[in-house]
């Protein structure tokens, strides 16, 4: 148990973890069986108000900040990458349906959890680069005219769906199209190496036209919308790790070898000492970020906004390359019965998929020698 | 207005316990509100509910207890009291009832007072029938469904081979066993309101009780499950699984 936490915090990491545990686990070999989401578990998570979090009280959220968010990312997680996964997805998009008033329709239904709402943002041509993206919408009277392609999307399977795109004027903007919108196909599924579930797959936009009113804007240069998702990706890496290494110390206590438990052997109980300690590191870190984002938005300060940066873009690194680690580890100690049973192995899928999602970790290397003055953007 | 008490406990996180080779057990930092007072509380709240009045908890404990607020507070009370004392630690069946009795008293005006059949730390189940017996109310334990009918509810209790119906007359104590209701996970809506809503401490040398019993537990052992270590290696394998079985009846398996 970690002190930083106050009673409220408490009561929500104990809540999302009884509902990780005795909701989400039992479905889970259907989950990575079927490479599908059950519908009721995302009604569930808008019941419990997952995705009334971080939207204001006056909207009919609940106004709380990145602490919250990471603490409900990082107990999902545990049990389910993937369902933390979908949830993130709302928790970052959710709020910019009140950018703009043709949006608020949507507030409710997506917050209660009785539509999804999807996100996209990786176009083929400079992937997670949007300085090379060919534009994606064009102005027509009274409507946008989007043609184009996003990979790798979380929640393809929606009644929303939300994709950023730049316009012929170069503006970057959140498009907004509903299901069964002609031109809009949403139906491509990929088979991942991980996050089973998560419905992640290609939206092609074929002369899909929407009113104007249903694109909101989201500048290119709105830093903290995209550090939040770092900070986002790295409690939901934290968790993942967490959730391994736990069922592996389980594991190591029961499995005997020569009528003793492996924890007797010095080899596996130094590595799992090992694993802990990277699990603890990487949790100190997720909330220290995460305390200094709530506290730079009550007070905006361009140094600790630049200190910030560094330290999402260093804990996403971070802590997604530790989930790696650690989820590789666990099924080595875990064996055949760990390569063998989906509901062990899906943990190193999914570790992977944080190296990579938002924007992979080569990436943020570079970003990170940049903020660092190392080198010119 | 008449009032539903849930009475609740704060106890270790069984899954926070270890025990250790001597047997020992080796308690760490998490708390909960006991699993079957859950139930309890949920009862106390769909009871308050269909007799239009409010539901409030009651917990005895040491200074960490008063964490148990706003867990209990989030399962749908209006407000909680903890009765605070050192003493608490300690406790056995007659001081806990003695000092819930003395705190239901002092709160006043309750008609109905929901406990669980057992705590999850010590499950001795005594805490309803003394509460009543110190009231001198009637009690009615191993409840399954409760129904109110004005002044007056129907109790259907599980007994050992049959279900038997009570009709009882308000006041009452009332033991709920975990049938009685799922229990359900408290949204965040109710996580975030827990903090508006009151929560009273009562000093434990406000009851006017005496902290004193003649039971003293000397010792808290965890027990161990050990694997019996035999090896089959002599025969072919009908032989050892002759063995196996002949030892399996031995230890009286089957």
């Amino acid at each position: 148990m970690s002190l930083l936490f106050n009673e409220e915090q408490i009561l929500l990491r104990n809540t999302v973890r009884e509902f990780a545990e005795n909701e989400v686990a039992p479905r889970m070999p259907e989950i990575l069986k079927t490479n599908e989401f059950p519908r009721n578990l995302y009604k569930r998570a808008g019941e419990l108000g997952f995705w009334r979090l971080n939207i204001p009280e006056k909207h009919g959220g609940f106004g709380k900040g990145m602490v919250e968010t990471c603490i409900v990312m990082e107990e999902l997680a545990k049990v389910s990458p993937a369902m933390s996964l979908v949830v993130e997805i709302g928790i970052v998009d959710i709020p910019l349906l009140l950018e703009e008033p043709a949006l608020y329709k949507y507030l409710e239904p997506c917050m209660s959890g009785d539509k999804i709402l999807s996100g996209a943002a990786t176009d083929p041509k400079g992937q997670s680069n949007s300085a090379e993206w060919e534009p994606l919408a064009v102005k027509d009277g009274n409507e946008w005219v989007l043609n184009g392609t996003r990979l790798y999307n979380t929640n393809n399977l929606s009644d929303i769906h939300m994709t950023l795109g730049l316009t012929q004027d170069r503006e970057m903007k959140a498009f907004f199209i509903e299901k069964g919108t002609p031109g809009y196909d949403n139906s491509r599924v990929d088979l991942k190496y991980g996050m089973a579930g998560s419905g992640g797959g290609t939206t092609i936009y074929k002369d899909c036209r929407i009113p104007l009113e249903m694109a909101c804007n989201v500048g290119i240069g709105d830093s903290q919308f995209y550090y939040r998702i770092y900070n986002n990706c790295a409690a939901e890496a934290l968790g993942c790790a967490e959730g391994i290494l736990e069922k592996t110390i389980k594991f190591c206590k029961l499995r005997t070898h020569d009528f003793k438990p492996l924890t007797s052997l010095q080899v596996v109980s130094q590595k799992l000492g090992y694993l802990r300690t990277l699990v603890e590191v990487a949790h100190s870190a997720v909330y220290d970020a995460a305390t200094m984002f709530d506290e730079l938005c009550k007070n905006h300060d361009p140094e600790l906004e630049r200190a910030w940066a560094i330290k999402a873009e260093s804990i996403k690194l971070f802590v997604s390359e530790t989930a790696v680690k650690v989820a590789t580890e666990c099924i080595k100690l875990h064996g055949g019965m760990g390569y063998h049973n989906p509901e062990l192995h899906h943990y190193v899928g999914d570790a992977m998929c944080y190296c990579i999602m938002d924007l992979s970790n080569d990436i943020h290397w570079d970003n990170l020698a940049l903020l660092m003055g190392l080198t010119e953007g | 207005m008449p009032k539903v008490l849930a009475c609740y406990k704060w106890v270790v996180d069984g899954a926070d316990v270890t025990v250790k080779k001597d047997l020992s057990v080796e308690k760490r930092f998490e708390s909960k509100i006991s699993d079957y007072d859950r139930n309890a509380i949920e009862a106390a709240v769909v009871a308050a509910k269909a007799m239009g009045c409010e539901a409030i908890g009651l917990t005895f404990g040491t200074e960490r207890s008063k964490l148990s607020a706003k867990p209990a507070l989030s399962r749908g009370l209006k407000e909680a009291y903890w009765i605070n004392a050192p003493e608490a630690a300690t406790a056995d069946g007659k001081i806990t009832a003695d000092a819930l009795a003395a705190a239901i008293r002092k709160i006043g005006d309750v008609s109905l007072v929901i406990c669980s059949d057992g705590a999850s730390d010590t499950l001795a189940r005594q805490t309803a029938p003394r509460i009543g017996a110190l009231l001198d109310w009637p009690v009615v334990t191993a409840v399954t469904k409760l129904t109110i009918e004005g002044n007056r509810m129907t109790a259907t209790r599980k007994l050992e081979d049959c279900l038997e119906i009570v009709n009882v007359e308000f006041p009452v104590v009332v033991s709920v066993l975990p049938d009685i209701n799922p229990a359900p996970l408290p949204g965040l809506a109710a996580i975030m309101g827990s903090a508006k809503k009151k929560t009273t401490e009562i000093k434990g040398e406000e009851l006017g009780i005496a902290f004193s019993t003649n039971t003293e537990v000397t010792e808290v052992k965890g027990y161990a499950m050990d694997r019996k270590n035999i090896l089959f290696k002599e025969g072919e394998m009908a032989d050892k699984v002759r063995e196996l079985a002949n030892v399996l009846k031995k230890e009286g398996v089957f």
